[in-house]
């Protein structure tokens, strides 16, 4: 079960991606197809949007300001565009795949994948989030750890401060650069915070970070991480 | 500059020394021919500056004083050393006796037996020291003036004593200056006359290669007495030559300055008008050759400097510079009268000379510029057309399209394709021209409708006018109408279905165009008759043209943009855009003056079109 929109003003070329996506989707994949952004909020707000093909002409000065907007949603973005030359500055802010056009069913096929890799790491160096509705960006190397708080992600920065991002734990992995690690079903961490692990009794793990707050690990995870921090 | 011309100014000097100027100036009418006595009771005082002139010969005697601690502290032991010279200048020939010795003649006065031999108009004799006396000494001068001309009644009687030497350079260092001058004024004068002609043609350049040549001709007559010298009864005629040339320069002076700011020709007429009036008021009022040439230079000067005031204040380019620029090389007539019209004239007038060449380097320098600027503007709009149809978001998009055609409806793809090619083949041949017919872009539109057709999966139409032979010749810029179909794609949102665009005459503003021509046509042959195309745009629900670009005349859209400069690159500002919403449409009014291919109304544009022409035959 999965939703995706996608944003295309181009009649030819919305029904080329789309015809793509579902044929390397199953049966239960939906597709909603806008021509614009303002049309799709509506839809998009509704939280059900797991997936978001997002065609932007980066030339003009807008596109990017819409990319921030989208990537401090839940869903994750997708950016389809003519204009590649930016797509590294695009994967910095957070987007989980870039694709040129003119594209192919691989190229898509491959998204696709992507999106349903839970290991994938991205190469998002600057985290957009909302914060009382406004536009705010986070550093990724802020970052001391994250925990996972039902829909949403509690971020604890380096200095305490904690923030709220609307997507879900396991999306934010998906974005987050090489150095992350999910230690529990609920926290993750960049592996440089780590100062030692702890254990207590009945195979509990704890891990003390420099800050001096500590985060519980995972019993299948221990062994993953202790490797991680000893190479 | 200025101060380098002051520095000649004022170095040039002559070198100090003190003349001995006559005194006791007396006439004896009397044809004798031995010289007559000192204490003769027909001698009568007279003044020096006229002596009447006539075939009787008469006597004029004078007294020369040489007073020892004037003339340093040995008196007649230094003129030894240093022969003293007597300067006489006269309308006449004569012969000259000091203290009753006889030392030279000029020419050779009548006598009774022969006729006169006409004298030089400057002479200059040796005063042997053997004659001369400490204290007074008299000089006798006998004279006639068979050869004076009939306007010559009277003549000054210039005479003075120094040093032989001094004497002999004196001519050498009244014509130095106007000689140096003459060189730079001839290649000046040549140089202004080839720039009117090859380059600039602006009247300015000829006034000043006038100026420059009424000059020369001016310091030639002026230096002709110093450089050759001549028998004086070509003196008067030198004379009249030297104020004809000044009254010449005199008003084109003035005229120099109208046409260098650019007055109009009423102004020129007027000033004219003015100029001779007053000139005839000094010719006719006043009397002396050398008084009336420096009236005649002052009100033209007068009148210059008040223009150059005036276009001071008018702030028209360079007023300061030529003013500042009359003032300061004129300003030399304040410390000598005469040897300014004699000298320091050229040198200021040469100043002036290269101020307006630096004007000129200047003008040219501007000129370069905006060619060279022009010449990139053009270069940057043609590459700014072609360009858009290069830009990576319609090229990969309509490609994309593509690929979607080709796989669904390969025939459609064909069609793609083919519209595709079309519009690149028009756009090759019309992208580096500055005007093209209105068909012509009205076809490059449709091919363009065509393509977004293909790509929106939609229908695009642009209903036209009737395009009679007349109007679909009429010139416009290329890709104006293009942009314009552009611009609403990125400001609405086309979906699939069909859609209307819609060009048209705006006939109620044709028809007052055409009644105002008309009604201009006596008073302004200026006013040209204009076109006015209204373009519409259907808007969609959604739209996104900036409401605030309908007060804010400043179009900030690169399409807009491209529009203002095509059309000021085409039109100068000679044109109008003016958008607003009307109903459910966007509508673009653009006035521009009609121009045709054919070339029969054009006017203003003859150039472009000729060259239209020639490329559509």
């Amino acid at each position: 079960m999965m939703n995706i929109t996608l944003v295309e003003d181009e009649p030819m070329v919305a029904k080329r991606l789309a015809r793509f996506i579902d044929q390397c989707t199953d049966d239960k994949t939906t597709i909603h197809r806008f021509s614009n952004l303002d049309d799709a909020e509506e839809h998009l707000s509704n939280r059900d949007t797991d997936l978001l093909f997002l065609d932007l002409n980066l030339h003009g000065k807008d596109g990017f300001s819409l990319i921030h907007q989208q990537l401090a949603a839940p869903y994750h973005t997708v950016v389809v565009s003519a204009n590649t030359d930016r797509a590294l500055e695009a994967f910095e802010l957070g987007v989980l795949d870039f694709i040129g056009k003119p594209f192919t069913q691989e190229r898509i096929s491959k998204a696709m994948e992507r999106f349903s890799l839970h290991q994938f790491k991205g190469q998002c160096q600057r985290l957009s989030y909302r914060k009382n509705n406004v536009l705010c960006f986070l550093q990724v190397d802020d970052i001391q750890f994250i925990q996972a708080a039902g829909h949403y992600s509690e971020i604890t920065t380096k200095d305490n401060q904690t923030i709220l991002h609307d997507k879900h734990l396991d999306r934010l992995m998906q974005i987050l650069p090489q150095g992350f690690m999910r230690v529990h079903r609920s926290y993750a961490l960049p592996l440089d915070e780590v100062k030692h692990i702890e254990q207590h009794s009945g195979a509990k793990y704890i891990a003390h970070l420099h800050s001096g707050a500590s985060v519980p690990v995972g019993r299948t995870k221990f062994n993953t991480l202790v490797d991680a921090l000893g190479q | 500059m200025t101060m380098l011309i002051w520095g000649v100014v004022l170095l040039h000097e002559q070198p100090t020394h003190s003349p001995t100027f006559p005194s006791q100036v007396s006439i004896l009418y009397s044809g004798q021919e031995e010289v007559p006595a000192e204490n003769d009771p027909r001698w009568r005082a007279h003044s020096q500056s006229d002596i009447e002139l006539s075939n009787e010969v008469r006597w004029l005697k004078f007294t020369l004083a040489f007073n020892a601690t004037s003339n340093g502290s040995q008196g007649v032991q230094q003129t030894e050393s240093a022969p003293k010279g007597l300067f006489v200048s006269i309308l006449g020939a004569f012969s000259v006796y000091l203290n009753g010795y006889h030392i030279g003649d000029n020419g050779m006065p009548a006598t009774a037996e022969s006729k006169e031999l006409p004298g030089e108009i400057d002479s200059i004799f040796i005063l042997p020291s053997q004659y001369l006396n400490t204290g007074d000494n008299t000089v006798m001068v006998r004279l006639s003036s068979e050869f004076r001309p009939d306007t010559a009644q009277s003549s000054g009687f210039w005479v003075f004593a120094d040093d032989f030497e001094t004497l002999a350079a004196i001519n050498e260092w009244r014509i130095r200056l106007p000689l140096m001058m003459l060189s730079g004024l001839v290649l000046v004068a040549m140089y202004s006359f080839v720039v009117y002609f090859s380059s600039l043609k602006e009247p300015a350049y000829l006034w000043f290669s006038c100026l420059c040549t009424m000059l020369i001709l001016l310091i030639l007559a002026e230096s002709w007495r110093g450089l050759f010298g001549y028998s004086y009864q070509w003196h008067i005629l030198r004379m009249e030559i030297v104020l004809g040339l000044t009254l010449v320069i005199s008003l084109v002076l003035p005229l120099f300055f109208l046409s260098f700011f650019r007055y109009s020709k009423t102004w020129f007429i007027s000033t004219l008008l003015v100029l001779v009036m007053a000139s005839c008021g000094v010719l006719l009022y006043f009397d002396g050759y050398d008084y009336r040439s420096f009236l005649l230079f002052s009100v033209s000067l007068l009148i210059s400097f008040i223009f150059g005031v005036a276009s001071i204040y008018k702030r028209k380019k360079y007023a300061w510079l030529m003013t500042m620029g009359i003032a300061v090389f004129v300003s030399p007539v304040l410390i000598n009268r005469f040897s300014f019209m004699d000298q320091y004239f050229f040198v200021s007038f040469s100043g002036l000379a290269l101020l307006l060449l630096l004007v000129l380097s200047q003008t040219h320098a501007e000129r370069q510029r905006a060619l060279t600027q022009s010449t990139l503007t053009t270069q940057r709009l043609q590459l700014e057309l072609i360009k858009k149809q290069l830009q990576p978001h319609f090229i990969l998009n309509t490609l994309t399209a593509i690929e979607e055609w080709i796989e669904i409806a390969p025939k459609e793809a064909i069609g793609f394709i083919q519209a595709l090619a079309s519009e690149f083949r028009q756009m090759a041949s019309l992208s580096d021209r500055a005007l093209i017919a209105l068909q012509q872009e009205v076809a490059l539109c449709e091919s363009h409708l065509k393509i977004m057709g293909y790509r929106f999966d939609a229908h695009f139409s642009l209903q036209k006018p009737e395009m009679s032979e007349y109007k679909g010749q009429q010139l416009i810029p290329p890709g104006v109408l293009l942009t314009l179909i552009e611009n609403a794609f990125s400001h609405n949102r086309y979906g699939s279905g069909e859609y209307q665009f819609s060009l048209s005459f705006s006939e109620q503003q044709e028809d007052e165009a055409q009644g105002v021509s008309v009604e201009n046509a006596k008073h302004d042959n200026n006013k040209r008759p204009s076109t006015a195309l209204l373009f519409k745009a259907q808007l969609t629900q959604h739209y996104s043209y900036q409401t605030s670009a309908l007060e804010n005349k400043e179009g900030t859209g690169v399409g807009t943009k491209y529009i203002k400069a095509r059309l000021t690159e085409a039109f100068g500002n000679d044109w109008k855009l003016v958008e607003f919403i009307e109903d459910k449409y966007w509508v673009t009014k653009l006035t521009f003056p009609t121009t045709f291919v054919s070339g029969e109304q054009s006017n203003a544009h003859a150039e472009q079109t000729e060259q239209i022409t020639l490329q559509t035959l």
